[in-house]
């Protein structure tokens, strides 16, 4: 099977094109990127180059207790998250909306401070390093409370 | 879905949450959306008066329009 061509970014190790054809090269490397050849898996958002070699990113789930809140800053949602492979770090940096939080793990395995909403609104939890991880993004939507 | 109505979607997300005020309150993560009704109304009934009510009204529009 003919391997790819993988650009890279060379300070972060993200991946930024891949090409079956040598000529888009040059283009590349016009834009300060380097170029490897890779596995056929290769793929953008599961993969990256460290140490000139493309890998996998590590997969980051995040589970929430619920997906859905109500508006009343009383009631919240948990997130848990979890880095799966070996080796996962101590801590990880996570958006909340247009925040960060740094969630300390044990064993790959830790919790974001609970979320609560004052009005109506989709708050996004998402991993801020997309670039090492792989990690669905999480919506918690708080909904208006209803009292009848 | 094409990858222009992706990417639409995801700038759309990004704006959404760009908005919103996210901040700790002991220990925990409180959001609201600045714009959204129940927050507007809550300003417009804090300031008890038309002038600062007025203003208030200006710098929601102004928000919405940036977005």
């Amino acid at each position: 099977m003919q391997p790819k061509m993988i650009a890279y970014d060379p300070l972060t190790g993200e991946i930024r094109g891949i090409c079956l054809a040598p000529p888009q090269v040059m283009a590349w490397q016009a834009q300060g990127l380097n170029a490897i050849d890779g596995p056929d898996e290769t793929n953008l958002d599961t993969h990256r180059v460290a140490e000139g070699q493309v890998v996998a990113k590590t997969v980051v789930e995040l589970t929430p207790d619920k997906s859905e809140i109500i508006a009343d800053g009383v009631d919240q949602a948990v997130v848990a998250v979890t880095v799966l492979g070996q080796d996962p770090p101590a801590s990880l940096e996570i958006m909340v909306g247009n925040q960060s939080e740094t969630v300390a793990l044990a064993g790959g395995a830790g919790a974001l401070s609970p979320v609560s909403a004052l009005t109506p609104c989709t708050l996004q939890v998402a991993v801020a390093d997309s670039i090492t991880y792989r990690c669905d993004p999480v919506n918690i939507v708080a909904v208006e409370d209803v009292q009848l | 879905m094409s990858s222009f109505r992706a990417a639409a979607r995801q700038t759309q997300a990004a704006r959404e949450q760009a908005r919103l005020s996210v901040a700790k309150d002991q220990s925990r993560w409180v959001a609201s959306d600045p714009v959204s009704p129940q927050a507007v109304s809550a300003a417009l009934e804090k300031a008890g008066n038309w002038q600062q009510g007025k203003k208030i009204l200006q710098d929601i529009f102004a928000r919405l329009l940036s977005n």
